[in-house]
């Protein structure tokens, strides 16, 4: 019902859609990361556009001790932090529901993860909730020797973040 | 003060750290701030462990061996370590940074039943190390708790009936990593956050709950070799177990007696065959009267926005709650718990037969969101309408009134507006026609469509009917007219915060009726201490999807509800008020606080509940409505306050009196003066417990047209007695490079470590003379960032997680400091905290800041150019 509505891109909606994993491509053999979407929020609580990378349970339960975030904490939780990291993806405050982000692939230049993200907002004159939003997605990362976060699609450029000492 | 390392050092890299002077061990001039100095003050109930690394390192330094006292209220960060060991070697660092054994901190904390210490387990660059809690005194025993990787915070609750006194908490390390931790006790809202675990309960001595594995058929018979005797069979393989006699003996009396069961409990856990056991958990019923308006509800206490709608007024007038009125939801569905036929249990008796536009069918469920955790935008809306008043969770402003589910928004808050035409038509019984609408009033917490003929007709139809139509005004922060809020037949309403001002995001202009809350997490307006959002029913995702509970929220979606909750009070009482009298209450300044002069931010005002029942009363009856409706008493803000009791209503009120009063405040007997009463209710600071929050409440019963009435004051109250006394360890201040090198880095160019004396941190860099070596309390003219905090674990990174932070000019919103040749920075100011107030919906403004891991100290040998002794630090 709604799809018709959604401006930019048809959503799939689908289960599926958490078991997608994104192998980054152009990076040293056998380090490839893999990149997958573990869960969205329309309200993780993160007020700012950006990104977090995650590593260990104490940066982890940081990010999902957030006041007034509604998340999906569980399967968050269940990921084994010795395999993979977490990052996180969020759009910062929107002012109404209707606003969601997602991962559209990956890829791996040289020390570079680059992330496209898809991003989905209300059209004008859309009929939404009047509530303040905070819409994020959370996505489990595997593979070593990247050193860089690239994130595309948020903002007109990319947002990059060193990652590591 | 300055903080001068004069003893011997473990570790090599910090040996060159010197204090502010140059190393002399001396104060430094007052009429010399140098280029740069100020001071950091400590967050309140800040505290650290007295054996953290900062002391540890020291050469011939042993772990504390005496308990550390704690006040009745505290933030205490600590370390612990099961061995001793070096961290990992960072990128760039020559020498490593050791960690030494502490595998016990134990402290005394005063307390009371009920009250709640709480671990937090924060690992180390080790790795993670489990953290037991604990907690004996005064016949108490409670089980230990222990973190996991998984569940990082534990806590440990004081049952009822035990004496308040002071026990002794200790918290212990398993295995040989070090940890960080942060132990935290604080009364009320604090703890209401973080209450993560459940409670500990008193237990039957000598009892357990055993669960045994039903795979292994000799389980029974090998506990009954002398470690536990079958009492009862509970079903399935679970038993209540009793400790055999030989185990009990030498139990001289109950505490010996609960803790041998503790140690009973911790053995039968070990053994073959037992899959789980427990203690038997005593409960016991505690006798109240009745709940009968939203006041009397658990969360009410963060319900300031039915304060600031004089809700407690509104209610003396509206008992029965808006008892027979219809109020249609047009919004996202209603949160039904998985597998159950009914709707979230504090709604479901209020909810009546609605429909699903959406999926077109007879069961407007909110499914939450396919693809992430959505807000339960509708479940929120009718819990702030018509939540039940059941001694659970909220009451809604008409909580007596009836909710008609209308589905009109998908998954993830989104519509259409040939769905919300049809909706109203369903409702208003305009299609298919019926004699009469479904609903008395229409709320319609959604917006930005543009102006449709169609569903202004759709609307008029209703109106026309008696149904009185309430739509947010948007959150565009703009004058823009938002549909179908905007319409000349809906009341179109703005949003305010607890202090009354319009919030940052929502919508203003002539087409503006009237003000209600609808919360600004960037503000604390009634200064509570809490981010004024509002409090209703929701959903959470759990493990076996979505759980009923409870969030707030900003937004005029939320505050429209308040609207329309009023309306149904006031239709209960009047059933045929239609829109055009609404208007014109609202233009004769009797719904809301109208000063007598539109605005175009809030309208004709802020809504007034009980004013507004008042002037639509057919019968003259006249109550007492208190202002401020929520006193708040402190010594470090009002230790007294004045409340008036305003009449509202023409009637006589007589025999007004104060009969309840808690004994740490005095109320003064009510004055009258003029058709009004006022009281002055004062704080008996020798009555409480310094760094405790009070919550009690003031009853004032009064009698008018012939009926005994009562009114109820909330009064919080809290002695802060700890600034002197406040200490987060030993601080590092750095200025760090403003531009991160080409991998990211960012570069320290000078630090000092300075003590907490007095409560508070002073720190200053002197200027550099341009003499080799340069030591690290020198700083050349540039542009920094100012940042401090502390390294309680000792591996040479300060501001991670569980330790002290600050940032000038606040932590999360740093700001570039420049320091010119000749010139002296001397007032700078910041503050630092155990909590991190960079990633919080409370804290619009701060960024995330991915990657951060802490400041990386100076450390002596590291150079990158002859003679500068400065390493890399990490942003």
């Amino acid at each position: 019902m709604i799809d018709r509505f959604i401006h930019g891109f048809a959503i799939s909606v689908s289960a599926v859609l958490l078991l997608t994993a994104c192998s980054a491509t152009g990076g040293a053999a056998g380090d490839q990361p893999q990149v997958r979407q573990v869960t969205q929020s329309a309200h993780c609580g993160l007020t700012g556009p950006g990104v977090v990378h995650a590593r260990t349970s104490a940066e982890l339960e940081a990010l999902l001790d957030v006041g007034g975030q509604n998340i999906s904490t569980g399967v968050i939780r269940q990921i084994n932090l010795d395999q993979e990291s977490l990052v996180i993806v969020t759009l910062g405050q929107k002012p109404t529901a209707g606003y969601s982000v997602k991962l559209d692939s990956a890829t791996r230049e040289n020390k570079a993860l680059r992330l496209a993200m898809n991003v989905t907002e209300p059209a004008p004159g859309m009929m939404v909730a009047q509530v303040i939003t905070t819409p994020c997605v959370v996505l489990a990362v595997t593979g070593e020797g990247w050193r860089r976060l690239e994130i595309s699609g948020l903002t007109e450029q990319p947002i990059l973040k060193a990652v590591g000492n | 003060m300055t903080y001068f390392l004069a003893r011997r050092l473990l570790i090599p890299g910090m040996v060159i750290l010197s204090g502010c002077g140059g190393g002399s061990g001396t104060e430094s001039p007052a009429f010399d701030p140098g280029p740069l100095s100020g001071v950091i003050s400590i967050e309140a109930g800040s505290r650290i462990d007295q054996d953290t690394m900062d002391q540890l390192r020291f050469a011939d330094a042993r772990p504390a061996s005496a308990p550390q006292v704690l006040p009745a209220s505290f933030v205490l960060a600590g370390y612990l370590s099961g061995a001793s060991g070096s961290y990992p070697t960072l990128e760039g660092q020559v020498e490593p940074f050791i960690y030494a054994t502490d595998s016990a901190d134990v402290y005394t904390v005063p307390m009371a039943p009920g009250e709640t210490v709480i671990l937090r387990n924060f690992g180390s660059r080790q790795g993670n190390a489990q953290l037991e809690l604990a907690l004996r005194g005064h016949g108490v025993a409670l089980l230990p708790e222990t973190t996991t990787q998984g569940s990082p915070s534990v806590s440990l609750t004081l049952a009822e009936g035990a004496p308040e006194a002071v026990y002794t908490v200790e918290v212990t390390v398993i295995g040989s990593n070090p940890a960080r931790y942060v132990l935290m006790k604080a009364a009320g809202a604090q703890l209401d956050s973080l209450s993560l675990d459940w409670p500990a309960h008193e237990f039957v001595p000598g009892e357990a709950i055993v669960r045994l594995d039903v795979g292994d058929t000799g389980a029974m018979s090998a506990l009954a070799v002398g470690m536990a005797n079958a009492q009862r069979h509970l079903g399935g393989s679970d038993w209540v177990m009793r400790m055999p006699s030989q185990v009990m003996s030498g139990a001289s009396n109950a505490a010996s007696h609960s803790a041998q069961t503790l140690d009973w409990i911790s053995e039968l856990r070990q053994a073959p065959g037992v899959t789980s056991a427990v203690p038997n958990y005593l409960f016991s019923s505690t006798q109240q009267s009745a709940p009968t308006t939203p006041a009397d509800e658990d969360l009410y206490r963060l319900q300031w926005h039915y304060d600031l709608i004089n809700g407690p007024g509104a209610w003396q007038l509206a008992p029965g709650g808006g008892s027979g009125i219809r109020v249609a939801v047009l919004d996202s569905g209603l949160f039904s718990p998985p597998d159950v036929s009914s709707w979230h249990p504090d709604l479901d008796a209020n909810v009546i037969a609605g429909r699903d536009f959406v999926d077109n069918d007879t069961y407007p469920e909110d499914p939450g969101n396919s693809f992430g955790a959505s807000v339960f935008h509708g479940t929120h809306v009718a819990g702030t309408i018509a939540a039940v008043v059941n001694g659970v969770g909220i009451g809604g402003v008409a909580f007596g009134s009836e909710i008609v589910p209308v589905r009109v928004l998908g998954e993830g808050g989104s519509g259409s507006s040939d769905d919300l035409i049809d909706a109203i038509r369903w409702v208003t019984g305009q299609a298919p026609l019926e004699a009469g609408p479904r609903a008395d009033v229409v709320n319609l917490s959604l917006g930005g469509l543009p102006r449709i003929q169609s569903l202004e007709d759709a609307i008029a139809f209703g109106v026309n009917r008696g149904v009185i139509f309430v739509g947010a005004a948007g959150n565009s922060a703009t004058s823009a007219p938002s549909y179908p809020a905007a319409y000349p037949n809906v009341l179109s309403v703005s949003a305010v915060d607890a202090g009354g001002r319009l919030a940052s995001y929502s919508n203003f202009g002539n087409w503006i009726d009237l003000a209600a809350p609808g919360g600004d997490a960037s503000r604390d307006g009634n200064n509570d201490g809490r981010a004024d959002v509002v409090w209703s029913t929701s959903a959470v995702a759990g493990t076996s999807g979505f759980e009923a509970n409870y969030t707030g929220l900003q937004g005029t979606s939320m505050a429209a509800p308040h609207v329309s909750a009023v309306m149904a009070l006031i239709k209960e009482q009047s059933k045929d008020l239609t829109y055009q009298n609404v208007q014109a209450l609202l233009a004769d300044g009797q719904l809301t606080d109208y000063s007598g002069n539109r605005n175009d931010q809030l309208g004709y005002g802020i809504l007034d509940a009980a004013q507004a029942l008042q002037a639509n009363f057919d019968l003259n009856v006249s109550i007492l409505s208190p202002s401020p409706s929520l006193v708040s008493l402190s010594n470090e803000g009002k230790t007294s306050e004045t409340v008036v009791l305003s009449r509202i209503g023409e009637g006589e009120v007589s025999n007004v009196v104060v009969t309840e009063t808690p004994g740490w405040i005095s109320v003064s007997s009510p004055v009258p003066g003029g058709a009004d009463y006022s009281l002055t209710i004062s704080l008996n600071e020798s009555m409480i417990e310094p760094d405790t929050a009070y919550r009690g409440e003031v009853v004032v019963t009064y009698d008018s047209d012939q009926t005994g009435r009562m009114v109820k004051i909330p009064v919080i109250a809290q002695i802060l007695s700890d600034e002197q006394a406040r200490n987060a360890g030993v601080h590092f201040v750095i200025l760090v490079d403003t531009t991160p090198d080409e991998k990211g880095f960012y570069w320290a160019e000078a630090q000092v470590a300075v003590e907490a004396v007095n409560g508070r941190y002073e720190f200053r860099f002197d200027a550099d003379d341009g003499e080799e070596p340069r030591r690290l309390n020198e700083v050349r003219p540039g542009s920094y960032y100012l940042v401090a905090g502390t390294d309680i674990d000792g591996d040479g990174i300060i501001c991670q997680s569980g330790e002290a932070c600050a940032e000038y000019p606040i932590a999360g919103l740093r700001e570039v400091i420049t320091i010119e040749e000749g010139q002296s920075l001397s007032d700078i100011r910041m503050t630092t905290s155990f909590t991190r107030p960079t990633i919080s919906t409370f804290t619009p403004d701060v960024l995330p800041r991915p990657g951060f891991r802490g400041y990386r100290l100076i450390t002596q040998g590291r150079a990158s150019a002859p003679g500068d002794h400065r390493t890399r630090t990490t942003q």
